[in-house]
């Protein structure tokens, strides 16, 4: 029927092309000969503005001219760029953003997607400190094609282009302001850009051309996602978006900022302009910079925005990503039937049944005829994470392959969820997928871009639901995630219940309590005699999400704690198959095998106490960090502590007055936050990391002979909705004994209720600054 | 009509001015394609007298008739009328380049090379630059010339001298669509007739004469759309 109604269109047009036919008309511009000799002088001239240079190779010009020829076409009409003035509020600011502009364009070829990106900035710099941090200029090159460009307008006018030789690649340190909006970056070059002075205007722009190949059906080009506000304030800026035919557009604002706009029909790369190429501009004004305030998220406080373009056939449902209809709509939300649609194909049964035959199988020798949910989750997860851990670190690949493996391993929330979700299908017990966006990102309902979407697995025991969060190296069952606790999410795909069930349920995770994140030290603190150093014995005990913010990194960053496992799950484990070898070239190549693995053990333990000693020396002054022991790793239900000892010396906090001792103990506590002047003002909620509590037992042996005065001062306590802080101190014979409690009892607050938490924060502030005088009795 | 085809002919070797050119490029449209097996070529018969001086003298007649198992084609599209972004009435022509493969004994050769000029009129996907369907459609009609073989190996001595070029009107007609990797694609089948084939003489009992024709079906990938 399609067919048949296609050509009755296609013999109605052609009916009306012949009664329209007409003959051909060429409009010839009316240009002599000797007009169109100069027109064409005049280009090679701005093709060539320096003529002096050597001769370029035809590859060399034709590259230049096109990257030229694309920032022209842009940008050089766009007479905000001569503009210098800076309004009078941000006359105090340390520099200002004049005018930004962010060209993005999506273009097909004969064989794959042009993508190029061209930014121009241009920054007022109005103090020393801009002129010190613009003195290093930094721009992305990437993929086949680049050019950058800088001048420095000075106060009576003079342009002084700085030339773009001797920029060096860098990999760290890059400032957000240079930041790309992106992650998948090529390449940051630094370059100095000399005699900068206050009142300067920095004008740059950067270009660069990628070719993305069509080898493959599927496609999503990286996503942007960032805020209207920056490093510094800005005054006017303006992001366009060109994309060609058949591409799918997400787009969306947030938080205030201006919607996008549809433009005229976009040019291709061959100077047509073509209405199936979609052009889309958003314009914006007047930004404050970025806050700096403690515990905020700038993606859910500022302005900002998501944009991402994809491909896929038509037809083809399976995508990665959330998509509208192709080249018409620009998708800007995403239902909670997408999403389940979404995941569904990704957490199918097929994805790690291996794992998931294994852990079942497992499941039926140890505890045949177990049905209690509670206890299959548990005893699969952590036979799970055994089997994937050991495969991780124990599967010898290659020397260099064994070198890239980190010391931290998170399993994949696809695979993670999906091996669950078959093992309670398999045992005929019901359970949830749970969908959701990390909160330092956004809600699920401001969900887009389907890099934001997290997967954790849910169950019901008896009357409450138990959330099983993706395990990693130092995890334990109860672990929580601290981006997905307490959000609001999507329940999908049910196993185990009856058909009527919805596929979908709008859920909100809780969250973590204090009494489950605890940070409790126990710290000994011996005096030397002449008081010129101190000697300190702590052992921590960390539990809840303190074990993943703290131990990941530092405590556990070797992978002992695995023989642990091995010993529960497979004491008959050999290294590898080849281990039961005995021939000679085995034995030779098993020796050097251990040696390398020796002398990698050895670099790690040196990069750990470096890096534990930096931890400490956020809090104390370090003369020297001696001894480190984990005591318990904390990975199993059993003792889910992670609990440590350190052995370590810091400068004295004790200094003489006269034939007495002044000791800053308060300062023993580590550092608090100290609130000053605009920190009080809270402009935006606050996002903590999570509900917690530090508590300190401080145990202070004083040399013989000497008493502490002033012991009143150190009491304190406070108790609101949002926290706690709560102090002692006493002395037991040469023992000074204080102890502090201080508790975060949520994870988020209304930046109305900010004041709570300052009075907490103030008072632990006020304990570091108490002193006793230590009085030789 | 005539004078404003050779105008534009001049313009297109000459080149435009830079806006005209410009106009111009906007409705040129560029492609390539290729044929396998499916192009087939029946040249015109040709009568010839076998066996002259030995008193037998048989007419007989006698073509090149065969496949090309490979044939590459470029097709240049100018649209003298663009109705609207989806309807467009041009011109075209397609030089073909082919490994044509005679089945004929007596007169050999190789290689094809056919060019026809066609006016048409197109639908959709690739009527204009400014299409934003998700397929067309297309009929054509013009006039071809083609020469098969295009090399002849035939001997000189050999009395099977047959006909390799002839001129013939030609339709085609076909679709366009976008592939699964974004690009526009169209299929088409081509076919023109040319001179009929005497009947009243001889011919060998496995090669009986036919009308001169091509017959082709093509894939073609459009450049730079």
């Amino acid at each position: 029927m399609k067919r048949i109604l296609r050509i009755i269109r296609f013999a109605t047009l052609l009916a009306i092309a012949l009664s329209l036919a007409e003959p051909i008309t060429v409009e010839a511009q009316k240009l002599s000969h000797s007009e169109l000799r100069k027109k064409r002088q005049q280009e090679e001239e701005l093709n060539n503005e320096s003529p002096g240079e050597k001769e370029e190779k035809p590859s060399e010009k034709r590259s230049k001219f096109k990257t030229e020829t694309l920032m022209k076409a842009r940008f050089e009409d766009d007479t905000k760029f001569e503009s210098t003035a800076v309004p009078d509020p941000w006359k105090s600011e340390s520099a200002v953003v004049i005018y930004q502009k962010q060209h993005y364009s999506y273009l097909r070829n004969n064989a794959n997607v042009e993508v190029d990106e061209m930014v121009r900035k241009r920054i007022r710099l109005q103090d020393k400190a801009a002129v010190t941090a613009f003195s290093e200029l930094y721009y992305i090159k990437g993929g086949s094609m680049n050019a950058i460009g800088i001048n420095v307008i000075k106060p009576d006018g003079r342009t002084i282009p700085i030339p773009a030789t001797g920029a060096v690649e860098v990999s760290e340190g890059v400032p957000l302001f240079y930041r790309a909006y992106y992650q998948t970056v090529e390449k940051y070059y630094k370059l100095a850009v000399p005699d900068l002075e206050p009142g300067d205007i920095l004008d740059y722009y950067y270009f660069t051309h990628r070719e993305i190949g069509n080898r493959v059906l599927q496609y999503a080009f990286y996503p942007l996602v960032f805020t209207l506000n920056s490093t510094y304030p800005i005054l006017s800026q303006a992001f366009q978006f060109k994309i060609d035919f058949g591409f799918h557009i997400d787009f969306n604002s947030y938080n205030g900022a201006p919607l996008i706009k549809e433009g005229n029909a976009g040019v291709d790369p061959h100077g047509r302009r073509r209405a199936m190429i979609k052009q889309y501009e958003l314009v914006d004004s007047s930004r404050e910079k970025l806050s700096k305030e403690i515990w905020n998220y700038d993606l859910r406080s500022n302005p900002m925005v998501k944009f991402q373009v994809s491909y896929a056939p038509e037809y083809e449902y399976n995508i990665n990503g959330f998509i509208g209809a192709r080249g018409t709509e620009v998708k800007s939300r995403v239902s909670s039937t997408e999403v389940e649609l979404f995941v569904r194909p990704r957490t199918e049964n097929e994805r790690g049944s291996e794992f998931a035959t294994e852990v079942v199988k497992y499941l039926d020798r140890t505890m045949p005829g177990e049905m209690n949910p509670l206890a299959i989750a548990k005893a699969s997860y952590y036979y799970l994470r055994y089997l994937i851990l050991n495969y991780y670190y124990n599967t010898s690949l290659s020397e260099s392959k064994d070198k890239e493996r980190s010391d931290f391993f998170v399993i994949d929330d696809y695979k993670f969820t999906s091996i669950m979700r078959q093992i309670f299908w398999k045992k005929s017990l019901k359970a949830q997928i749970i969908a959701t966006v990390p909160r330092d990102v956004g809600t699920v309902k401001d969900l887009l871009l389907p890099g934001e979407l997290s997967l954790f697995f849910t169950f019901k025991n008896g009357d409450s639901n138990v959330y099983v969060y993706p395990f990693h190296n130092y995890s334990s069952f109860d672990s929580h995630d601290e981006l997905l606790e307490g959000t609001e999410a999507y329940a999908v795909m049910p196993v185990g219940y009856s058909p009527d069930i919805e596929l979908v349920e709008e859920v909100k995770v809780p969250a973590s309590t204090y009494l489950q994140n605890v940070n409790a030290s126990d710290l000994e603190v011996t005096l030397a005699e002449g008081m010129e150093s101190m000697d300190l014995v702590r052992k921590t005990s960390l539990t809840g999400l303190f074990k993943s913010a703290h131990a990941t990194s530092l405590y556990l960053s070797n992978v002992e704690y695995l023989q642990e496992d091995r010993k529960k799950y497979d004491p008959q484990y050999t290294d590898t198959a080849w281990g039961k070898m005995k021939s000679n070239s085995y034995q030779k190549q098993s020796a050097e095998e251990n040696r390398k693995k020796e002398s990698l053990k050895e670099d790690k333990a040196k990069e750990q106490a470096d890096l534990l000693r930096k931890d400490l020396e956020g809090d104390y002054e370090v003369v020297s960090y001696d001894q480190f022991e984990v005591l318990n790793s904390g990975r199993y239900d059993e003792d889910p502590a992670l609990r440590i000892l350190e052995t370590f010396k810091i400068k004295s906090l004790v200094s003489q007055a006269g034939k007495n001792y002044i000791f800053e103990i308060g300062k023993l506590i580590g550092k608090q936050i100290e609130l000053k002047g605009e920190d009080l003002n809270r402009k935006n909620d606050v996002y903590l990391p999570f509900a917690r509590m530090l508590s300190d037992d401080i145990i202070i042996n004083l040399p013989a002979g000497y008493t502490a005065d002033g012991l009143n001062d150190l009491q304190f306590y406070i108790d609101n909705a949002s926290g706690s802080f709560q102090s002692s101190a006493r002395q037991e014979g040469n023992k000074l004994v204080v102890s502090t409690k201080k508790i975060y009892k949520t994870n988020f607050e209304k930046k109305e209720d900010w004041n709570k938490l300052t009075e907490v924060l103030e008072t632990a502030y006020k304990f570091t600054q108490k002193k006793v005088i230590l009085k030789k009795k | 009509m005539r004078q404003k085809l050779f105008l534009l002919t001049l313009s297109i070797l000459a080149g435009f001015p830079s806006s005209a050119q410009d106009r111009f490029k906007d409705k040129i449209f560029h492609s390539i394609g290729f044929t396998p097996i499916m192009d087939y070529m029946a040249a015109p018969a040709t009568v010839y007298t076998r066996f002259a001086g030995t008193g037998i003298d048989e007419q007989v007649v006698d073509q090149y008739q065969g496949l090309s198992v490979f044939t590459f084609m470029y097709n240049f599209r100018y649209n003298l009328k663009e109705i609207y972004e989806e309807a467009a009435l041009t011109i075209s022509v397609t030089p073909a380049l082919g490994v044509f493969i005679p089945y004929n004994g007596d007169a050999t050769g190789y290689g094809s090379f056919n060019i026809p000029l066609m006016v048409g009129f197109e639908t959709g996907a690739g009527a204009s630059y400014n299409s934003t369907a998700r397929d067309g459609e297309f009929i054509r009609i013009g006039v071809e010339w083609t020469i098969a073989p295009l090399v002849n190996t035939t001997d000189e001595t050999s009395e099977a001298q047959l006909e390799t070029a002839w001129l013939e009107p030609v339709v085609q007609a076909g679709f366009r669509y976008w592939n699964k990797k974004n690009k526009l694609r169209e299929l088409s089948l081509k076919f023109g007739l040319g001179p009929s084939a005497p009947s009243e003489h001889y011919y060998q009992p496995d090669r009986k004469p036919t009308r001169a024709k091509t017959i082709r079906v093509s894939w073609i990938k459009f450049l730079d759309y």
